[in-house]
Protein backbone atom coordinates (compact mmCIF):
# COMPACT_ATOMS: atom_id res chain seq x y z
CA UNK A 1 0.00 0.00 0.00
CA UNK A 2 1.35 3.72 -0.60
CA UNK A 3 0.07 6.92 -1.07
CA UNK A 4 0.76 8.71 -4.46
CA UNK A 5 0.95 12.71 -4.88
CA UNK A 6 2.26 15.63 -6.81
CA UNK A 7 4.23 18.26 -5.59
CA UNK A 8 3.64 21.63 -6.87
CA UNK A 9 5.08 21.45 -10.24
CA UNK A 10 3.50 18.23 -10.88
CA UNK A 11 6.28 15.80 -10.05
CA UNK A 12 4.89 12.58 -8.52
CA UNK A 13 6.67 11.28 -4.83
CA UNK A 14 5.00 8.01 -3.09
CA UNK A 15 5.18 7.40 0.40
CA UNK A 16 4.83 3.29 1.36
CA UNK A 17 2.82 1.99 4.34
CA UNK A 18 6.12 0.50 4.90
CA UNK A 19 7.98 3.96 5.21
CA UNK A 20 5.12 5.77 7.00
CA UNK A 21 5.38 3.06 9.81
CA UNK A 22 8.99 3.44 10.01
CA UNK A 23 8.35 7.41 10.46
CA UNK A 24 5.81 7.33 12.71
CA UNK A 25 7.96 4.78 15.28
CA UNK A 26 11.18 7.25 15.09
CA UNK A 27 9.46 10.15 15.30
CA UNK A 28 6.58 9.80 16.95
CA UNK A 29 5.81 13.16 17.24
CA UNK A 30 4.32 13.10 13.59
CA UNK A 31 2.43 10.43 14.58
CA UNK A 32 -1.36 11.22 12.77
CA UNK A 33 -0.09 13.73 10.98
CA UNK A 34 -0.39 11.42 7.80
CA UNK A 35 -1.74 14.11 5.58
CA UNK A 36 -0.03 17.14 6.68
CA UNK A 37 3.21 15.09 5.68
CA UNK A 38 1.54 14.16 2.69
CA UNK A 39 0.71 17.99 2.36
CA UNK A 40 4.10 19.12 2.58
CA UNK A 41 5.01 16.88 -0.67
CA UNK A 42 2.27 18.91 -2.65
CA UNK A 43 2.53 21.99 -1.32
CA UNK A 44 5.77 22.93 0.14
CA UNK A 45 8.95 24.33 -0.96
CA UNK A 46 11.80 22.09 -2.55
CA UNK A 47 14.91 22.42 -1.77
CA UNK A 48 17.88 20.24 -3.32
CA UNK A 49 20.16 18.57 -1.15
CA UNK A 50 24.05 20.31 -0.49
CA UNK A 51 25.63 16.79 -0.41
CA UNK A 52 23.30 14.77 -2.63
CA UNK A 53 21.87 16.21 -5.58
CA UNK A 54 19.43 13.81 -6.00
CA UNK A 55 17.24 14.01 -2.61
CA UNK A 56 15.31 16.84 -1.56
CA UNK A 57 13.69 18.20 1.49
CA UNK A 58 10.26 19.77 1.25
CA UNK A 59 9.18 22.13 3.62
CA UNK A 60 6.14 23.43 5.03
CA UNK A 61 4.36 25.44 7.90
CA UNK A 62 2.24 23.33 10.16
CA UNK A 63 0.07 24.57 12.80
CA UNK A 64 -1.39 21.51 13.76
CA UNK A 65 1.87 19.84 15.23
CA UNK A 66 2.10 19.56 18.87
CA UNK A 67 3.69 22.76 20.43
CA UNK A 68 6.50 23.75 19.99
CA UNK A 69 7.22 22.24 16.67
CA UNK A 70 5.47 24.18 13.73
CA UNK A 71 6.99 22.99 10.54
CA UNK A 72 7.23 19.69 8.56
CA UNK A 73 10.26 18.17 7.02
CA UNK A 74 10.09 15.82 4.55
CA UNK A 75 13.48 13.72 2.89
CA UNK A 76 12.62 12.71 -0.62
CA UNK A 77 14.79 11.04 -2.65
CA UNK A 78 13.90 11.44 -6.53
CA UNK A 79 15.67 7.91 -9.24
CA UNK A 80 14.36 6.81 -12.58
CA UNK A 81 13.55 3.02 -13.33
CA UNK A 82 12.38 1.12 -15.88
CA UNK A 83 8.94 0.23 -16.15
CA UNK A 84 7.41 -3.17 -17.74
CA UNK A 85 7.24 -1.60 -21.40
CA UNK A 86 11.16 -0.35 -21.05
CA UNK A 87 10.54 3.04 -20.72
CA UNK A 88 12.34 5.42 -17.99
CA UNK A 89 9.88 6.85 -15.39
CA UNK A 90 10.68 8.88 -12.53
CA UNK A 91 10.77 6.37 -8.82
CA UNK A 92 10.62 9.44 -6.48
CA UNK A 93 10.06 8.45 -2.68
CA UNK A 94 9.56 9.87 0.73
CA UNK A 95 12.58 8.17 2.81
CA UNK A 96 11.83 10.28 6.13
CA UNK A 97 9.79 13.28 7.72
CA UNK A 98 10.69 15.15 10.75
CA UNK A 99 8.53 17.56 12.37
CA UNK A 100 10.64 20.46 13.39
CA UNK A 101 10.81 23.31 15.38
CA UNK A 102 11.64 27.22 14.20
CA UNK A 103 11.17 29.40 17.01
CA UNK A 104 10.36 32.70 17.22
CA UNK A 105 14.04 34.76 17.16
CA UNK A 106 12.26 37.48 19.23
CA UNK B 1 5.27 -7.54 15.82
CA UNK B 2 7.04 -5.25 13.63
CA UNK B 3 8.94 -6.58 10.66
CA UNK B 4 12.53 -4.43 10.00
CA UNK B 5 12.69 -3.40 6.62
CA UNK B 6 15.26 -4.77 4.27
CA UNK B 7 16.55 -1.39 3.63
CA UNK B 8 17.29 -0.60 7.33
CA UNK B 9 20.37 -1.91 9.13
CA UNK B 10 20.56 -1.35 12.79
CA UNK B 11 23.37 -2.48 15.78
CA UNK B 12 23.71 -1.10 18.89
CA UNK B 13 27.37 1.07 19.21
CA UNK B 14 29.00 1.54 22.64
CA UNK B 15 29.95 5.54 22.96
CA UNK B 16 33.10 7.41 24.16
CA UNK B 17 31.43 7.37 27.17
CA UNK B 18 30.33 4.18 27.53
CA UNK B 19 27.25 4.75 27.15
CA UNK B 20 25.14 3.00 24.05
CA UNK B 21 23.22 4.23 21.25
CA UNK B 22 21.25 2.51 18.43
CA UNK B 23 23.08 3.42 15.26
CA UNK B 24 20.40 3.05 12.30
CA UNK B 25 21.03 3.09 8.66
CA UNK B 26 18.53 3.21 5.70
CA UNK B 27 20.47 1.82 3.09
CA UNK B 28 18.08 3.14 0.20
CA UNK B 29 17.87 6.69 1.46
CA UNK B 30 21.48 7.24 2.34
CA UNK B 31 19.68 8.39 6.18
CA UNK B 32 21.89 7.86 9.19
CA UNK B 33 20.29 8.40 12.39
CA UNK B 34 21.63 7.60 15.73
CA UNK B 35 19.25 6.77 18.23
CA UNK B 36 20.43 8.03 22.02
CA UNK B 37 16.87 7.39 23.40
CA UNK B 38 13.51 5.94 22.30
CA UNK B 39 11.70 8.92 24.10
CA UNK B 40 9.79 11.33 22.34
CA UNK B 41 11.18 14.56 21.07
CA UNK B 42 9.76 17.91 22.83
CA UNK B 43 11.46 19.66 19.73
CA UNK B 44 13.87 19.13 16.65
CA UNK B 45 16.35 21.76 15.38
CA UNK B 46 18.23 21.49 12.00
CA UNK B 47 22.18 22.18 13.23
CA UNK B 48 22.63 22.22 9.27
CA UNK B 49 21.46 21.07 5.77
CA UNK B 50 19.91 17.80 6.29
CA UNK B 51 21.38 16.80 9.98
CA UNK B 52 18.51 17.15 12.28
CA UNK B 53 18.71 16.98 15.97
CA UNK B 54 15.74 15.36 17.82
CA UNK B 55 15.65 16.84 21.64
CA UNK B 56 14.02 16.18 24.68
CA UNK B 57 14.21 20.48 25.85
CA UNK B 58 12.82 19.52 29.73
CA UNK B 59 15.68 17.26 30.68
CA UNK B 60 18.14 18.64 28.05
CA UNK B 61 18.86 15.77 26.70
CA UNK B 62 19.66 14.44 22.88
CA UNK B 63 17.07 11.86 21.87
CA UNK B 64 18.49 11.22 18.11
CA UNK B 65 21.02 12.85 15.11
CA UNK B 66 19.96 11.96 11.32
CA UNK B 67 22.31 13.05 8.99
CA UNK B 68 20.56 12.88 5.34
CA UNK B 69 22.82 11.63 2.70
CA UNK B 70 25.08 10.23 5.15
CA UNK B 71 27.87 8.58 2.65
CA UNK B 72 28.96 11.95 1.36
CA UNK B 73 29.85 12.67 5.06
CA UNK B 74 32.15 9.71 5.44
CA UNK B 75 34.25 9.90 2.06
CA UNK B 76 37.70 10.57 2.86
CA UNK B 77 39.16 13.59 1.11
CA UNK B 78 42.89 14.80 0.34
CA UNK B 79 42.94 16.76 3.94
CA UNK B 80 40.82 14.32 5.90
CA UNK B 81 36.92 14.01 6.60
CA UNK B 82 34.66 16.69 5.32
CA UNK B 83 33.78 19.83 7.39
CA UNK B 84 30.32 20.50 8.24
CA UNK B 85 29.33 24.10 8.83
CA UNK B 86 26.68 24.10 11.71
CA UNK B 87 24.83 26.98 9.94
CA UNK B 88 21.77 26.19 11.53
CA UNK B 89 22.65 26.86 14.73
CA UNK B 90 22.71 30.79 14.14
CA UNK B 91 19.39 30.98 13.18
CA UNK B 92 18.20 29.99 16.75
CA UNK B 93 17.53 32.54 19.38
CA UNK B 94 20.04 32.20 21.86
CA UNK B 95 18.36 30.46 24.80
CA UNK B 96 17.89 27.30 22.27
CA UNK B 97 21.13 28.27 20.66
CA UNK B 98 23.08 27.93 23.93
CA UNK B 99 21.30 24.85 25.15
CA UNK B 100 21.55 22.90 21.23
CA UNK B 101 25.65 24.22 21.96
CA UNK B 102 26.31 22.42 25.16
CA UNK B 103 24.18 19.47 23.86
CA UNK B 104 26.45 18.63 20.62
CA UNK B 105 29.48 19.53 22.47
CA UNK B 106 28.91 16.71 25.10
CA UNK B 107 28.66 13.64 26.03
CA UNK B 108 26.79 11.29 23.85
CA UNK B 109 26.34 13.40 20.88
CA UNK B 110 30.17 14.71 21.16
CA UNK B 111 31.27 10.59 21.08
CA UNK B 112 30.02 10.65 17.31
CA UNK B 113 29.78 14.67 16.37
CA UNK B 114 33.59 16.61 16.87
CA UNK B 115 32.60 20.34 16.70
CA UNK B 116 34.85 22.86 16.22
CA UNK B 117 35.62 26.66 15.57
CA UNK B 118 36.23 28.52 12.61
CA UNK B 119 37.72 31.63 12.45
CA UNK B 120 37.81 32.67 8.57
CA UNK B 121 39.97 35.59 9.27
CA UNK B 122 41.52 36.45 12.58
CA UNK B 123 40.78 40.60 12.64
CA UNK B 124 36.88 39.53 12.28
CA UNK B 125 35.14 37.94 15.05
CA UNK B 126 33.19 35.96 13.46
CA UNK B 127 33.63 32.24 14.41
CA UNK B 128 31.41 29.70 12.22
CA UNK B 129 31.06 26.15 14.21
CA UNK B 130 31.95 23.68 12.39
CA UNK B 131 31.69 19.85 12.60
CA UNK B 132 32.57 16.33 11.34
CA UNK B 133 31.55 12.56 12.23
CA UNK B 134 33.95 10.55 13.90
CA UNK B 135 34.85 7.18 12.86
CA UNK B 136 32.66 5.72 15.61
CA UNK B 137 29.48 6.85 12.98
CA UNK B 138 30.97 5.85 10.29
Amino acid sequence: MHWMVQDRKGRPVYLTQERWNHITARHPELDSHLTDVLDTVRLGRRRQGKRDPNTYTYRRACPRLPVPYNLIVVAVVFRWQESPDSETVPNNFVVSAWGKCVPSME
Amino acid sequence: MTVKPDWLVEEEITLDDGSTARWSYDTEGDILEIFFQDDPASCTVELADGVLLRLDLEHNRPLSLAFLSYTSLTDRREFGPPALPLDGLRRLPEPLRQTVTRIITTQPVSSVLKVFSYVPTPRTRKVVPVAWLSRAAA
